[in-house]
């Protein structure tokens, strides 16, 4: 047996030996996703799609998001913020150029903002511009932006997608071929297999260790494996079935990786319409139900529980799934008080998503428990946002909301959920001017708090990002801050 | 000189005529359905594009730059209009022009269902013509069972163990994708094989049994059994005589096959991950690209009909008594 085993770790050392100067060499990188982006300019579509793929590669904002949510200067060299908090100086980097050669400058900055926030405009973050007030440019280097109200997220929002620095020669066709300042410039789109992008030479900043980045596209969960089994993707950092993660725990090749998005997965529940608008119902649902269970269906148990509008990521999350343990007993009887001892029939509004879809059979078996009959009706992604989302034709649905900070949207008047609580929207308005990092902690606890309490919806679980990687491949993004697939740190293992 | 045109030709002429204003009618009335039908799908695609976070202005300002906010009639008239000169509109999702969006999947679509098709043929007719030939023996059951082998195992399943066997395990293939027509031809081929294969192999379980029905038919008939007596042999009488006259049937069902083929390109496409029309159409379906699916509806309307026209053609060259109908 001694024997063996050395002989054994012999043609592996000389098979490793023998592969290793092939294999170290590899300078490219070739990585899935599931959904191909339908165009790559990010300042003119909400997908995510979009900026998986060219967020921090391919685009550079004043400011972007690091792998923990936290912004940093990227274009801006640096940021001096008035005691007020109406006047942001950014110190921009010099010798920056675009991938079509044109000079990065404060003109730039200012036309790429204006684009953004003008009356023909059709970025979907539109509203983060609302409060600017005006954008100087006192020289090449230097932009001057005054907002009409202290906004404590600005900084953060100029890191999203959505502030891109963009260039004025080239904007117009960014959708088609995109220009910006990041280390990978954009080679070519084929359409409905990939895109190929390449190292920028003249990048500011430390080159990526990729002479080549090509993005894939294979949506069915199967292909997505068989990809990675032989090869022909090295990653793929968000895999569309969980389920199929465990082929590959016991495999040395590949690495596991499961970490946290934004995205809160809810029900949300129409207050429009009764029985909801009454707290006692809405309590009553939320004690039916065993969110791990959900979590162990829907995303193969991979899933944080949660019990607020907050991710468990945040330095400021509660953790508050304790105030609603499971107990159909006690649903029943806050049911019974609320007028319904024998339950109430009601639909339940499905969107495509395989989490959503298996997250809604099982609720539905729990509700059936506590006599609440439910009928579901399974909507595509258009009909979900037209007739769910805009106009509030629905009880109840399920949705993972994916925008990063957005514990303020339930305070929002027009909200599809049309939940009115006074106490919550005022802090939500006090909390956008606040800068002090201790009294926005605060205003966080509380605003969880009142959800908790008051339970507008009913809180599930935090959407993981499930990932899987060769385990030689080395710096990407563990979590998902901010949906992207940042490759600037990305590298191959010596 | 002229000559008095050939009655035969005449009535060709009147029937080509005849099918040709039909499959005008048809497709006029096709395309008036899928417009408006997609039109009452309820979506704003403004909404689809910019999403939860987007304010009122915002989409209006999209809808505009999308023409959607024009009156349905004149978006109607404007796409027929454009329809007729090759301009088939911009995709509402990838904001491209539709034909660009369908051009090079259908270089990938087409090929792939060309070989599906060969391959069908080559397999189908001699398992078929072989089985009817030894009926009851040896190779008939031999081939009654592939058939019904081939019969009972639907294409992505197929397709899954085509790919764990030849890629997975042997790794002869990639287990998908497209390289691209400009990688060059033996490359590209050989992306399509393995789909073109697992689209090809139930299709051709169906043929060959209709073809070994069809030639038993034909087998019995007295005519063979005239060929037969004046000393050809059982083998020249089959492929001199019969199998032709057996055709007709087998090209008829072939005609049918072809829309199963185009909807099975669907789910190879799918499995292999292929950029072909039929992910393309896949797609603009989940993704509600009206403009994109209301003019694929139409083109695969025209597919159909062409072919169907082709199918009958074929008929009248394979039996010539068919041509006076």
């Amino acid at each position: 047996m001694g024997y063996s085993r050395l002989t054994m770790t012999a043609l592996v050392t000389i098979a490793a030996l023998a592969f290793a100067p092939v294999a170290f060499a590899k300078d490219t990188v070739t990585i899935g996703v599931a959904v191909e982006p339908p165009h790559l300019d990010p300042t003119a579509h909400v997908a995510g799609s979009i900026r998986e793929i060219v967020y921090a590669n391919v685009y550079q904002g004043l400011m972007l998001t690091d792998s923990t949510g936290k912004e940093y200067p990227a274009l801006a060299e640096s940021v001096d913020v008035s005691a007020d908090g109406l006047t942001y100086t950014f110190h921009l980097r010099k010798n920056v150029t675009f991938h079509d050669g044109t000079a990065f400058n404060a003109e730039a900055v200012k036309f790429s903002f204006d684009r953004a926030r003008g009356p023909d405009s059709t970025n979907a973050g539109k509203r983060l511009f609302d409060p600017i007030t005006a954008i100087d440019t006192p020289d090449d280097h230097t932009v001057v932006i005054t907002l009409s109200r202290p906004v404590g997220d600005f900084l953060y929002h100029m890191g999203s997608g959505d502030a891109v620095i963009v260039s004025p020669a080239s904007a117009a066709n960014n959708q088609q071929a995109p220009v910006g300042t990041g280390p990978f410039k954009f080679d070519a789109w084929v359409k409905g297999d990939r895109v190929e992008l390449s190292r920028y030479d003249g990048y500011w900043g430390e080159p990526v260790a990729f002479t080549k980045a090509t993005f894939r596209f294979i949506p069915d969960a199967q292909a997505q494996v068989a990809a990675l089994k032989t090869g022909e993707v090295d990653a793929f950092p968000l895999m569309g079935a969980p389920e199929v993660l465990s082929q590959f725990e016991s495999d040395a090749n590949f690495r596991v990786v499961v970490g946290q998005t934004q995205a809160e997965v809810y029900m949300p529940l129409n207050h429009r319409r009764k029985p909801f608008d009454d707290v006692r119902v809405r309590r009553a649902l939320t004690h039916a139900i065993d969110r791990q269970a959900v979590s162990d269906g829907a995303v193969a148990g991979y899933g944080t529980p949660i019990g607020s509008h907050f991710p468990p990521s945040d330095p400021d999350y509660l953790d508050l799934t304790g105030n609603y343990p499971y107990d159909p007993v006690k649903a029943r009887e806050l049911l019974a008080e609320a007028g319904y001892p024998n339950g109430f029939q009601t639909t339940f509004i499905l969107p495509p998503f395989p989490y959503t879809r298996r997250a809604g059979e099982i609720i539905q078996a729990f509700f059936m428990d506590v006599g609440v009959q439910t009928t579901i009706e399974v909507y595509q992604g258009p009909q979900w946002l037209s007739q769910v989302f805009r106009e509030a034709q629905f009880d109840m649905t399920i949705i993972g909301q994916t925008e990063p900070k957005d514990i303020g949207t339930m305070a929002r008047d027009e909200w599809y959920v049309g939940w009115k609580n006074e106490e919550f929207r005022g802090l939500v308005k006090d909390l956008e001017a606040v800068t002090d990092a201790g009294e926005r902690t605060r205003i966080h606890h509380r605003l969880q708090q009142i959800i908790s309490e008051d339970a507008p919806s009913i809180y599930l679980f935090q959407l993981p990002k499930t990932g899987v990687w060769s385990a030689r491949l080395e710096g990407l993004w563990v979590d998902s801050p901010v949906q992207a697939n940042d490759l600037t740190k990305a590298r191959w293992a010596e | 000189m002229v000559t008095a045109p050939n009655p035969r030709d005449l009535t060709l002429l009147t029937f080509l005529l005849r099918r040709f204003v039909t499959l005008v009618l048809t497709l006029l009335l096709t395309a008036a359905v899928a417009f408006f039908l997609l039109e009452v799908i309820p979506g704003d695609s403004a909404l689809d594009i910019l999403g939860t976070e987007a304010r009122e202005d915002t989409l209006a300002a999209l809808r505009h730059q999308m023409g959607l906010d024009r009156p349905v009639w004149e978006r109607f008239v404007t796409w027929i209009s454009g329809f007729v000169t090759g301009d088939l509109g911009v995709s509402l999702r990838y904001n491209v022009p539709v034909s660009e969006l369908l051009w090079k999947p259908m270089l990938i679509t087409l090929p792939l269902g060309l070989m599906a098709i060969a391959l069908t043929v080559l397999i189908a007719l001699p398992l078929g013509a072989m089985a009817a030939r030894y009926r009851g023996r040896a190779p008939d059951v031999l081939v009654t069972v592939l058939t019904q082998l081939g019969l009972a195992i639907p294409n992505f399943w197929f397709a899954v163990l085509l790919i764990l066997i030849f890629s997975i395990n042997l790794g002869w293939f990639a287990s998908g994708g497209f390289p691209g027509w400009e990688a060059g031809v033996l490359p590209a081929l050989k992306a399509l094989i393995l789909p073109a294969i697992s689209l090809a192999l139930p299709q051709a379980a169906i043929i060959a049994r209709v073809t070994r029905s069809s030639v038993l038919e034909v087998l019995d008939a007295d005519y063979v059994r005239t060929a037969r007596a004046k000393g050809l042999t059982a083998n020249a009488a089959l492929w001199g005589h019969a199998l032709r006259n057996a055709m007709v049937p087998v090209v008829t069902v072939m005609g049918t096959q072809f829309t199963f083929m185009l909807a099975g390109s669907i789910i190879v496409e799918n499995v292999f991950y292929l950029p072909g029309l039929g992910r393309v159409v896949f797609q603009a379906i989940i993704q509600r690209d009206l403009v994109v699916i209301r003019n694929v509806v139409v083109l695969i309307a025209a597919l159909i009909m062409i072919m169907n026209f082709l199918v009958d053609i074929s008929y009248a060259l394979l039996n010539p008594r068919l041509r006076r109908g």
